[in-house]
């Protein structure tokens, strides 16, 4: 019996992942779920894995880990950290939602590892999963002129594509009461710009 | 789906905090005075959330040297009547347990409050130590909390309990805890409002011939403790009155616990015990259920120290108790070993009560493998611009150049990961804080058996005043023959950048700086200060003068600022960025093996795919300059960041 929508936000560090777990949990907390967040990151400052765990139903607490094969969403700043959590996690009802700029670990960098085929990547996540809708997430950011706000443009198409049971209007209430006043309207913004990515596939 | 989430909408007072974040709430609504700790994952985050509130709340907030002496320091508040709170990880439990276990035998006038946080399945830490047995060592209260806002109100209880009794406190949480986040409804926060006075007529001593009388005391304390806890609200049971199958959980564990019966909708069968405080156990809470259980299942992180305690009542009450049968980490049952979660307990729950498991059943194996087959490794780096990096190349290559099978011991902190190939995989010991260093003294002796494979030892700066200096000491009082590298990045990198002795007073919140290399000198090490980024063949150059030389204790200080820290913190208002002549550049062909791509393990450095050639990503960057100082061709300059484009 499923008892909580399972969201799991992957990217990798330096990404905004914490920030935009933060905020989506704010937002589910304002629309009165109980939620449970959880920050999946290992030894590294910068570069490394990240995901973190979010998690919201009615009436009871949750652990902060989502059980392995039971996400519900998975919104990833980055296609082989979507592949690597859809792997452990995901099931054939996961909605997918993936920025299509890749990010070379440093194995691959210097040359030691090749980075996987993209289209390859993208087939094999569409096998696995109910639904991918593939944005251009990094473009978007680095159109608006600062690739920082990655974070809140995906939010933006990941509130448009989903059936999260959150009101968009609270995640903007979220932005403004978490973000410093002056970087709120440019994130409120480009959560718009996320909103309409959506509707454009 | 009716009221519930209506009334929660409008209840505004609930707030999502990190457990973290919670206990620092927790104990300022506790009325504590004094806040410390030492630095470490996962328990960073509630000293650094206090910071915040110092001036506010008027609460003295500072990091320690290391756990023993911010114990030592915090118990000195309660000594005076205050309340006082200490925080670290699983590790400083073992660093300050010497104080801990015989402050436990005086009757403190305020409170004391110990706050470890334990990492299960370690994210950050080089063992999995349950801190829950330090609590039965020293006799004191052992709270476990399950959600933050348990954490939160956990940690005002610990600490009224604390006073009520004259008894040190132990609340322990794990990274999952500290970490997740979850809502929390905060209270008001306690103004101290007690005289700060130290009665010289009741003096604090644990003297050998006081010591039976005061353990005889603290056993009587225990036992009034316990009768509280039998009726303690953290304690809570949820299921059928008789339940037959009885699961006793405790921590982050009973919530995995909660979910997996719910996911096996076995909620009417199975009877779920959570049990907050831990130690000193209520029996009689655990009689009462064990005389309607005949199946026992135990949750918890990390050994099985509930499950012993239990068994204990078990056995001690058999004559008023069924026959019961039990489950848990002492028969393989639940794994006695890594971090615990919803998925495990369904497994285990499911066998025992043989229901088939309904949850979704995740990717096929199929698709799985050839995921897998994609999955490359996301490896662990140093960042862009780590002075680590130029140190751990110039200890490479000097090893290298002395060609004698020398190798590096080390420790835990940012350059650990000198131990993998971002590091050359360079530190052939790795323990706990210091250990190199102690590690060190030995090697130096080994000379008289015989061995004459040069040894060198490595130490953040931090960590050099933590746990190094007795080791440095030693090394010069026994006039051994030994070489120690100080990695000084100025900063606590690791945990989150924190101050301590070594930061520079121009940065930003530093304090008075206590210097390592007057400190080493004061002791009597040959010392020297190098910055292994400006000047890598300086650097190299040392370590092989100290190796050959031979004689004494050597003490080279390796001293850059953290990079990363750097830019949050301290931008360079002129930075510079690599820029690499692709005609110079001979690439693979060479001969030089790719230094500055596949060798140093740069992010800012990548191979382009088509050339084969190397080329710099100019936004991350830092300028370091150290690519520039391996390049046999010198096709690598560094220019203004701003020429960069031209």
């Amino acid at each position: 019996m499923k008892q909580s929508i399972n969201t799991i936000i992957t990217g990798v560090g330096g990404q905004g992942n914490v920030l935009a777990a933060k905020l989506l949990a704010a937002a589910a907390l304002a629309d009165g779920w109980e939620v449970s967040v959880g920050d999946v990151y290992g030894l590294s400052q910068r570069g490394g894995s990240v995901a973190s765990h979010i998690r919201w139903n009615r009436d009871r607490m949750m652990p902060p880990l989502v059980p392995e094969g039971d996400l519900d969403f998975l919104l990833a700043f980055e296609p082989l950290e979507a592949l690597r959590i859809m792997t452990q996690y995901g099931n054939k009802h996961t909605v997918v939602v993936v920025n299509d700029h890749p990010v070379n670990p440093v194995g691959v960098q210097a040359g030691r590892f090749l980075y996987p085929d993209v289209e390859a990547l993208y087939r094999l996540l569409e096998k696995m999963s109910k639904k991918v809708w593939w944005v251009s997430g990094t473009d978007t950011a680095k159109s608006l002129g600062n690739i920082q706000f990655l974070n809140t443009i995906m939010l933006g198409t990941f509130f448009a594509t989903g059936q999260l049971g959150i009101r968009a209007e609270l995640f903007e209430d979220a932005i403004r009461q978490t973000v410093p006043a002056r970087y709120a309207l440019p994130n409120i913004a480009a959560f718009s710009r996320g909103k309409a990515l959506c509707s454009r596939q | 789906m009716p009221d519930v989430r209506e009334t929660k909408k409008r209840d505004s007072s609930r707030v999502l905090m990190m457990g973290n974040e919670a206990i620092a709430q927790g104990v300022l609504e506790g009325g504590i005075a004094y806040a410390t700790g030492y630095p470490g994952n996962p328990s960073s985050e509630i000293v650094e959330t206090l910071f915040k509130y110092k001036r506010s709340h008027n609460v003295c907030v500072e990091w320690a040297v290391n756990e023993i002496v911010a114990l030592e320091a915090a118990a000195a508040f309660s000594f005076a009547g205050q309340r006082a709170v200490v925080t670290m990880k699983q590790n400083g439990m073992n660093v300050c347990a010497d104080f801990l276990t015989t402050v436990c035998l005086n009757k403190l006038p305020g409170a004391l409050l110990v706050v470890v946080c334990d990492d299960p399945g370690p994210l950050t830490s080089s063992n999995e130590e349950d801190s829950r047995h330090f609590a039965k060592i020293a006799q004191i209260p052992l709270f476990e909390p399950s959600t933050p806002q348990e954490a939160k109100d956990m940690a005002v209880a610990a600490l009224n309990l604390s006073q009520k009794y004259g008894v040190p406190c132990l609340l322990r949480a794990v990274s999952r805890l500290s970490h997740g986040r979850g809502p929390v409804v905060t209270g008001p926060v306690k103004k101290n409002a007690t005289p700060v006075y130290f009665d010289i007529d009741k003096p604090m001593v644990a003297l050998p011939f006081l010591v039976t009388q005061n353990h005889s005391r603290l056993l009587g304390v225990m036992q009034a403790v316990c009768a509280d806890f039998e009726t303690d609200e953290f304690n809570t049971y949820s299921g059928p009155e008789d339940a037959t199958t009885l699961v006793i959980a405790s921590g982050q564990s009973a919530v995995y616990a909660d979910e997996a019966i719910h996911v096996l909708n076995a909620e009417n069968t199975v009877g779920l015990l959570k049990i907050g405080t831990v130690f000193p156990l209520p029996s009689q809470l655990i009689i009462k259920h064990l005389a309607h259980a005949k199946d026992v299942v135990f949750a918890e992180e990390v050994d099985p120290f509930l499950e012993e305690a239990v068994k204990v009542v078990y056995a001690e009450n058999q004559f008023v108790l069924n026959t019961t049968r039990f489950f848990g980490k002492r028969n393989g049952w639940v794994p006695g070993v890594g971090e615990m979660n919803t998925t495990i307990l369904v497994k285990t729950f499911s066998r025992l009560l043989g229901k088939k498991v309904a949850v979704e059943s995740g990717i096929p194996e199929k698709l799985k493998s050839q995921a897998q087959a994609m999955l490359i490794p996301r490896e662990l780096s140093f960042c862009q611009g780590c002075p680590h990096r130029a140190s751990f190349f110039a200890i490479k290559t000097a090893l290298k150049l002395d060609d004698r099978q020398g190798f590096l011991v080390g420790d835990i902190g940012c350059y650990g990961l000198g131990a993998g190939a971002t590091g050359f995989e360079q530190i052939k010991a790795l323990h706990c804080m210091g250990s190199g260093m102690g590690n060190l003294n030995g090697f130096s002796r080994l000379a008289a058996l015989g061995f004459d494979q040069p040894v060198l030892a490595a130490a953040g700066d931090s960590t050099f005043f933590h746990a190094g200096l007795p080791a440095l000491v030693n090394a010069v009082h026994h006039k051994m023959n030994a070489v120690f590298i100080i990695l000084d990045n100025s900063v606590t990198a690791m945990t989150g950048f924190q101050i301590n002795p070594s930061t520079p007073d121009n940065f930003p919140g530093a304090e008075q700086t206590v210097s390592i290399e007057k400190t080493a000198e004061g002791i009597g090490a040959i010392t020297s200060v190098i910055d292994p980024v400006a000047d890598l063949q300086k650097a190299i150059d040392a370590i092989l003068k100290a190796l050959r030389l031979e004689k004494g204790v050597h003490v080279i200080v390796f001293r850059h600022p953290c990079a990363t820290y750097a830019i949050k913190k301290m931008p360079n208002p002129e930075p510079s960025v690599a820029s690499i002549d692709s005609k110079k550049c001979l690439a693979k062909t060479c001969g030089c093996n790719q230094f500055c791509s596949r060798i140093l393990n740069c992010p800012a450095i990548s191979v382009d795919a088509a050339s084969g050639k190397p080329c710099v990503e100019a936004q991350l960057c830092t300028g370091c300059g150290l690519c520039v100082q391996v390049c046999p061709q010198s096709a690598i300059r560094l220019k203004k960041a701003g020429d960069f484009e031209k």
